[in-house]
């Protein structure tokens, strides 16, 4: 049977959720310069925890998470964010998402032409401990998933 | 039977039906299990929509374009109910005529479900080919 969830509760959840996104949005910028550090940071170290992104097959477990969040940025040099298309966002006490569309652009791996960059993305995030944590990314590119160098937009 | 388990008997029993029926060019079922309520929001193998009234066209739209579904398999990677919301993560292994061809194909798909006056209801997802 689940329990009545307070106004508050749901404040609270959506303050830790809000920060949580902006965290992900911030950390994207070194991401996009090659550290994947700070964004592996926010996913959750729970076995549950998964990722689904263009450049292979999904992750499941923090180890595996951890490796397709470096191969990604390993990717990648020199970039940057150039805005997020929000189609929106949900929270309740115990799960928030994120539907959006992440602009950036980077120079690939072997590459000095700096290369505009889109993604459709799904997050989904929980509370654990005093913070709110990645534990599903979703991600694809605009047309059909290819490797790193294909989610250069048309 | 806990609410994990209840909730994976759903997944795997009226939401794997509605898919087939979608499949076969019926999206009566699949819009049931739908949420009523905003946001509901799709990014699909082909279209993305939001809101109530761009989901009932994508679906009368996907409808028309399926039949013949000899085989869905739903085929999870990780699934979490956490309160009063729910996902899904894996892939769908289809096999069904897709604007009259024959065709077979797996989707990467996350679902997100809302608990919504005590049944569960989809309020996402996100429909992708695999990498190759």
């Amino acid at each position: 049977m689940t329990r009545q969830v307070t106004a508050e509760e749901v404040t609270v959840s959506a303050t830790g959720f809000d920060g949580a996104v902006h965290a992900f949005r911030e950390a994207l910028e070194p991401y996009l310069k090659g550290d994947p550090k700070p964004v592996t940071q926010l996913f959750s170290r729970r076995d549950d925890v998964t990722l689904a992104n263009p450049l292979g097959p999904p992750r499941v477990g923090p180890a595996e998470v951890d490796m397709g969040i470096a191969e990604g940025a390993s990717y990648l040099r020199d970039g940057s964010i150039r805005g997020f298309e929000e189609v929106c966002r949900y929270v309740t006490a115990d799960l928030g998402y994120l539907v959006q569309i992440e602009r950036t652009q980077a120079r690939l791996s072997g590459s000095e032409i700096m290369s505009p960059l889109a993604l459709r993305v799904t997050m989904i995030f929980r509370p654990e401990e005093d913070t709110w944590k990645i534990v599903h990314r979703h991600a694809d590119p605009i047309t059909t998933p290819r490797p790193a160098s294909t989610a250069i937009e048309a | 039977m806990n609410q994990r388990d209840e909730f994976m008997t759903w997944v795997h029993t009226v939401v794997v039906d509605a898919e087939v029926a979608l499949h076969n060019g019926d999206a009566a079922p699949r819009r049931a299990i739908w949420s009523r309520n905003d946001p509901v929001t799709v990014l699909g193998a082909r279209w993305n929509v939001s809101g109530q009234a761009e989901l009932d066209e994508l679906f009368a739209r996907l409808a028309d374009s399926f039949s013949e579904c000899s085989s869905y398999e739903l085929e999870l990677l990780e699934a979490e109910v956490l309160g009063d919301a729910a996902y899904t993560a894996g892939f769908e292994h289809i096999s069904a005529s897709v604007d009259g061809e024959p065709r077979s194909y797996t989707l990467r798909v996350t679902h997100i479900y809302r608990r919504e006056e005590g049944q569960w209801k989809v309020a996402h997802r996100h429909g992708s080919v695999p990498p190759a």
